[in-house]
């Protein structure tokens, strides 16, 4: 806690949750692509270039299987889909420079969208490209580690797969306690999860993630007609 | 290989860069403010379903579901996310020792 915003140690220090999601899940992505007869450097590469969890284990997969490249953008387009509401809610007026421009959009996975947008609320440029980018890098060591040591981690250990679920569960949490629609987010969100319940699996996120966009349309289109509330839940 | 990577990464880039685009172009109108300001929580608590929709068992499921109650009651109890994020990963290791 005095660790000074926009340091390396307070990077490290707000990062915990993605590191301790991003290193095992890395590695076990890691120890896969290599399972599937990929050189080791392959892993750590497609870590950094795509950056995107989930569907590094699908592309190394379909690439196994020797998918074609339609199929690979089809299914990229699909499962990454959900990004597009993430663009809505980020802060791009903190890029400036062109790296930064680039960099943020390209380094949004949702981890590091949650914990800018529901987290740390980054107020700097600096601030919001080390927090991803040190997400990145956690990605790719755990990716490296991986493929070049696969194997040795043990099978009992799974505390790891908590970590997803608490982090995303505590940013909520933080999310809806600074809002001031409470009720209305936990209702179109409940609902939004029914919705995604009733699609088949690999659509439940995508189909939940539209089902309250849309949600969310329709709450901030009603209230403007009858009266103009001024700033409701607004910050930067 | 290396195509795949490629188009992977360019399909990814283009979903998380070109909303944004049209986020920030049209920042200045209330609504559009109003409406990203509404997105987070909501799709956070989706992605909290998702990682339970994704459990791989119930015994997993059920690690899970405690492990995240104790970390936000812990969380609302102390405010502090460190505390909290341990507290549910404690509570999600010794579940497995019991619940095994």
């Amino acid at each position: 806690m005095n660790t000074e915003k926009g340091s390396l140690p307070w990077a490290l220090r707000v990062t915990v949750p993605v590191a301790m999601g991003y290193l095992p899940l890395g590695m076990a992505f890691g120890a896969y692509s290599v399972s599937l007869g990929f050189a080791p450097y392959l892993a750590p590469l497609t870590a950094l270039v795509v950056f995107a969890g989930s569907i590094e284990f699908l592309l190394v997969g379909f690439v196994a299987a020797g998918a074609g490249l339609a199929q690979i953008a089809v299914t990229t387009l699909l499962v990454n889909s959900r990004h597009v509401f993430y663009g809505f809610s980020y802060p791009t007026h903190l890029l400036h420079s062109p790296f930064a421009k680039f960099y943020g959009p390209y380094a949004l996975t949702d981890e590091a969208y949650a914990l800018i947008s529901s987290g740390v609320h980054p107020t700097t440029q600096h601030q919001l490209l080390l927090v991803q980018g040190v997400s990145h890098f956690y990605w790719v060591f755990g990716a490296a580690v991986g493929a070049f040591a696969g194997g040795l981690v043990p099978e009992s250990v799974d505390g790891f797969d908590f970590a997803l679920t608490g982090l995303f569960s505590l940013l909520f949490v933080g999310a809806i306690t600074a809002s001031t629609q409470r009720s209305k987010i936990l209702a179109a969100a409940l609902l939004s999860i029914g919705v995604g319940l009733l699609l088949p699996r690999s659509l439940f996120l995508l189909g939940a993630m539209l089902c309250y966009a849309a949600l969310c349309v329709l709450m901030v289109r009603r209230p403007r007609r009858t009266t103009t509330p001024r700033g409701a839940g607004k910050k930067a | 290989m290396i195509a795949a990577i490629l188009v992977c990464a360019a399909v990814t880039f283009a979903l998380r860069f070109l909303p944004m685009q049209v986020a920030h172009r049209f920042r200045n109108r209330e609504d559009l403010t109003e409406f990203s300001t509404l997105l987070p929580a909501g799709l956070m608590l989706i992605l909290v379903a998702y990682t339970l929709v994704e459990a791989d068992s119930g015994t997993q499921l059920s690690r899970l579901v405690l492990a995240a109650v104790v970390s936000v009651l812990v969380n609302l109890a102390s405010k502090n996310f460190l505390i909290s994020f341990l507290a549910g990963f404690a509570a999600y290791s010794l579940a497995g020792l019991v619940l095994s």
